[in-house]
């Protein structure tokens, strides 16, 4: 594909904004651990700690060095994989993560799936004929969707699904790389509890730009020529939303990245959301840590893709920008 | 001759442009005086430069080069910018609406110039602002309005009373009426001479419409990518105009001059203004003009007093100050050819 | 992002005179104003008026079924969940308020910095505020949790603090646009200092989009603050919240799966009314509205 030099540079602009944007992530991120009262290596030494354990650490860690030196040796160890070693298992973080990443992106995968395959078609229905009642159950459906807390809908799945008529499993997951049948079968009922959030925001969205596309003048010319509304719909009122289809997709993702860390707690997913309430819990800083930079990486990352995604479809973009 | 009232010396502003890798002289050499009780009009198309000389004044953005002197005092260099408000200077601007904050009622714009400049308390600040709208014609029920219940005329009476609060010496009019009805144009250019005589104010009228301009100056001045092509007394400048620019300003415009030269010729200005980035060599108007020859692109043409007041930067000023012809039919070279 | 609700029904202006007129000719925004004022008074009020003790363990009456005398039963302690939902009211709304409110405080001068400054004072806060925005709030509130201790208040200041740079962008936004109006030109010429043009001229003009967006914003932070408590970051006992009761629920879901019904949509139903709220709000401020 040719690029026009307005997506070009407008490529070119975010890919520069993304460098700042990850070395203020990691600062944040490594600020964090400074903001606990008191001196880290104390912190990290658990709850009765003897002294010799946090000189120790103090040493380990070189929290005896400026927190600026300290911020670059972290940073350039991170950027290279290496996030340190859990306090409790002395496991490297980066494992951890590495090890539990796939459940979470199995279950965000499928949610995701959930959510365009109901959310796409609710919108465009609704935006096909605005206050008709397909409009007004879309409504409804994405006002309960966004007000609706989604670890509640987990539980009333699981009462249902597992509890009363054991179709699904209450707890548990499958790696999807030995058995992909039983992986989804499990992951099911999270992913539809993941997904209310995202049926909502992608009915509304679409309903509201493709009522946008489809009362331009530039359409009602087509339907002034005799094309069909189901034409018109769907040849013209499509192609022009992928803006819209982008943000929402990637707004979506990145609420649901957030919301596995309760979802995977309710139904015990061996994911990266649960891993961090459970180092939370047990003050295992290290791993904390490197959850929340990865997650924001991952977001920040998808981000920027989907800006080269809007460069590339559409350079007009860059005006706004 | 007295000291006057204004001067603005020799004066340049610079904007950096293409994300600061372009200069452009929006102004690029600018000096005049403004006697006390004056009028001076200011004429250009948009892109002279015209509105930047109004804000330069006010000390709204620094000037890069010159100074302006207020009754022989500096008050405004590269170095040190003018304090806005502080020194009798004040503007009425082109949209009435948008200069008043849509969120405050009437009164409360009235009164903030009082309030900046720590004039009076709240009631008294509140009845100086009602008396002044009584000056410009307004009933004083509609300060407790907000602007949007309000007509394009009203709200205009109403920038001036507001501007008129902190007694400025001069008033400047960056096209002050243009976003205005014609019938109510009128109206408020009537206004200004009314205030000109009741508060001895001098006035500075950017316009873009000649008419405007001859109908409230004594003076004016003709602006073209920011400089000055020729300054003089408006009578004159209407019957013996010493610049092609002004000339066709004035074709442009028939109703505008007298009818004895209305059927004279009628020259209408081919292309668009030129880029202050990339200005002409020469002379900035000769790509534009229908006399121009190569000593225009080599040479700029010298300011140069044609009479007692009467200034042009055109090499041939004395033979369009003749009634040369502007159609080029007694030149070999025309526009066309020109680069 | 565009927020879309039933596009109000062409009511005739001439009987429609003032803004109020319109309100209350809306079943939403009555719906959900109504709602939420009778959950504040019962939230202040709920010390006078709870039937049961929240607190206190009663083990005979453990998780009893809906009855007279319990109308939603009991919990896994005996405790009358009637009177531990209007226990939970007051702080589940409190952390909800608090939160948006300290985003709005935290946010707003940043924005209007960004925009009104320009140049390097905004290249640095946008960038700043692009890497907050990286961090999923709950993700980064039970980090935060962990690291200073879990109570309600080191929740809602996370969530606040995470909150602000939404309210950072939407009045940078603003500014920039009001920033360059002709009013703002013309009390710079009377002399106004910068912090008067930001005051007086830009914040009134750029602040009605945070306002909407703070409405939305509740209901927002009401989960999020219910997912917290839920996952032990939140309140702590013997306080309590509706998502603390939930996390009570889960536990004892097995035995009696009703007692996750009252808090589920005690939440649900505040945060509904939370949404029409702020969609009330922004057909109000909007000026293109036929309405205001």
């Amino acid at each position: 594909m040719v690029l026009t030099r307005a997506s070009q540079r407008m490529i070119g602009r975010r890919l520069l904004q993304f460098i700042p944007v990850v070395f203020a992530v990691a600062f944040i991120t490594f600020m964090l651990l400074n903001l606990a009262p008191g001196d880290p290596a104390e912190l990290l030494a658990g709850e009765f700690p003897t002294e010799e354990r946090i000189q120790e650490i103090r040493e380990y860690y070189g929290f005896d060095r400026p927190v600026i030196v300290q911020f670059v040796d972290w940073f350039s160890s991170a950027m290279t994989g290496d996030l340190s070693n859990s306090l409790l298992s002395r496991e490297p973080v980066f494992d951890i993560i590495a090890s539990r990443f796939p459940y979470t992106l199995m279950m965000v995968t499928y949610a995701m799936i959930i959510a365009i395959a109901i959310g796409a078609p609710l919108g465009i229905a609704a935006a096909a004929r605005p206050g008709s009642w397909v409009d007004s159950i879309a409504t409804g459906i994405s006002s309960f969707g966004v007000a609706v807390p989604y670890f509640w809908v987990g539980m009333v799945l699981v009462a249902v699904f597992a509890l009363k008529y054991p179709i699904f499993p209450a707890t548990g997951s499958v790696p999807f790389s030995e058995d992909p049948i039983g992986a989804i079968h499990a992951a099911t009922l999270p992913a539809i509890a993941l997904s209310m959030s995202g049926i909502a925001e992608i009915t509304r969205q679409l309903r509201a730009a493709m009522i946008e596309v489809l009362s331009s003048p530039y359409v009602r010319t087509l339907r002034a020529k005799g094309l069909s509304r189901q034409a018109v719909l769907f040849r013209h009122g499509l192609r022009n939303v992928g803006i819209t289809v982008i943000t929402v997709i990637t707004l979506v993702f990145n609420r649901k990245i957030g919301a596995t860390v309760v979802l995977e707690t309710v139904f015990a997913v061996p994911g990266v959301g649960s891993t961090l309430v459970h180092s939370a819990v047990n003050k295992d800083y290290v791993v904390v840590q490197g959850v929340i930079l990865v997650i924001a990486l991952v977001v920040v990352t998808v981000n920027l893709l989907a800006d080269v995604l809007y460069a590339i479809i559409d350079p007009r973009v860059e005006a706004e920008a | 001759m007295s000291t006057p009232l204004l001067s603005v010396k020799d004066m340049r502003i610079t904007f950096h442009v293409n994300g600061g890798r372009d200069q452009l002289h929006a102004v690029d050499g600018v000096s005049f005086d403004l006697a006390s009780g004056e009028s001076l009009g200011i004429i250009g198309e948009s892109g002279s430069g015209k509105s930047t000389i109004a804000r330069a004044v006010l000390s709204l953005l620094r000037i890069t080069r010159g100074e302006i002197t207020m009754e022989g005092k500096t008050i405004v260099t590269p170095q040190s910018p003018g304090k806005p408000g502080n020194y009798g200077v004040q503007i009425i601007f082109q949209d009435p609406h948008a200069a008043l904050n849509p969120r405050s009622k009437i009164i409360r714009s009235l009164v903030e110039p009082l309030e900046i400049q720590g004039k009076g308390n709240a009631s008294s600040r509140r009845d100086m602002a009602l008396e002044m709208l009584a000056k410009v014609g307004i009933n004083r029920a509609l300060a407790d309005r907000y602007p949007h219940e309000l007509s394009g005329g009203q709200k205009q009476r109403i920038n001036i009373a507001r501007a008129l609060l902190l007694r400025p010496k001069i008033l400047v009019a960056d096209e002050a009426t243009a976003a205005l009805d014609v019938s109510i144009q009128a109206d408020i250019l009537n206004l200004y001479k009314d205030l000109q005589d009741e508060f001895g104010l001098s006035f500075i009228v950017i316009t873009h419409d000649l008419a405007v301009a001859s109908y409230v100056s004594d003076r004016i001045a003709v602006m073209y990518l920011g400089r000055f092509v020729e300054l003089g007394p408006s009578a004159t400048l209407a019957t013996k105009s010493a610049h092609p620019y002004t000339r066709a300003l004035m074709s442009a415009e028939p109703e505008a001059l007298p009818r004895r030269l209305q059927k004279q010729d009628r020259l209408v200005l081919r292309g668009e203004i030129p880029s202050p980035v990339t200005p002409p060599s020469g002379c900035r108007f000769r790509t534009r003009c229908p006399i121009a020859t190569d000593l225009c692109a080599a040479e700029a043409p010298p300011w140069r007093e044609m009479s007692p007041g009467h200034y042009s930067a055109c090499h041939f000023a004395e033979e369009v100050m003749a009634g040369k012809p502007l159609d080029g039919s007694d030149k070999p070279q025309n526009l066309e050819s020109v680069k | 992002m565009s927020v879309l609700t039933n596009e109000p029904p062409a009511v005739k202006k001439d009987r429609v005179p003032t803004k109020f007129g319109w309100l209350i000719r809306q079943p939403k925004a009555v719906l959900s104003v109504t709602f939420l004022t009778v959950l504040i008074v019962i939230a202040i009020l709920a010390p006078w008026i709870m039937p049961y003790d929240p607190i206190a363990p009663n083990f005979g009456a453990l998780l009893q079924p809906p009855m007279p005398g319990h109308w939603l039963g009991t919990d896994d302690l005996g405790r009358d969940v009637v009177s531990r939902l209007m226990a939970g009211a007051g702080p589940s709304l409190l952390s909800a308020f608090a939160s948006v409110g300290l985003a709005v405080v935290l946010g707003v001068p940043f924005g209007l910095l960004a925009g009104f400054m320009g140049g390097w004072t905004d290249t640095i806060i946008s960038r700043v505020l692009d890497a907050m925005l990286s961090f999923p709030t709950i993700l980064f509130a039970v980090g935060i949790a962990g690291i200073l201790g879990p109570s309600m208040t080191t929740g809602l200041v996370a969530l606040g603090v995470l909150f602000a740079p939404q309210f950072a962008r939407l009045v940078r936004a603003r500014t920039l646009v009001v920033r360059r109006e002709l009013f703002v030109d013309a009390s710079r010429a009377f002399g106004a200092s910068n912090l008067r043009i930001i005051m007086r001229h830009i914040l009134p003009n750029a602040i009605q989009s945070a306002i909407v967006h703070a409405g939305l914003l509740l209901a927002i932070a009401l989960l999020a603050e219910s997912s917290l408590s839920f996952l032990g970051f939140g309140v702590q006992p013997p306080g309590t919240s509706w998502g603390a009761m939930l996390a009570r629920a889960y536990a004892y879901m097995e035995v009696n799966p009703f007692l996750m019904f009252p808090p589920g949509i005690a939440i649900l139903l505040t945060a509904l009314s939370f949404n029409g709220l702020g969609e009330t709000l922004r057909v109000l401020l909007d000026p293109q509205s036929p309405k205001a």
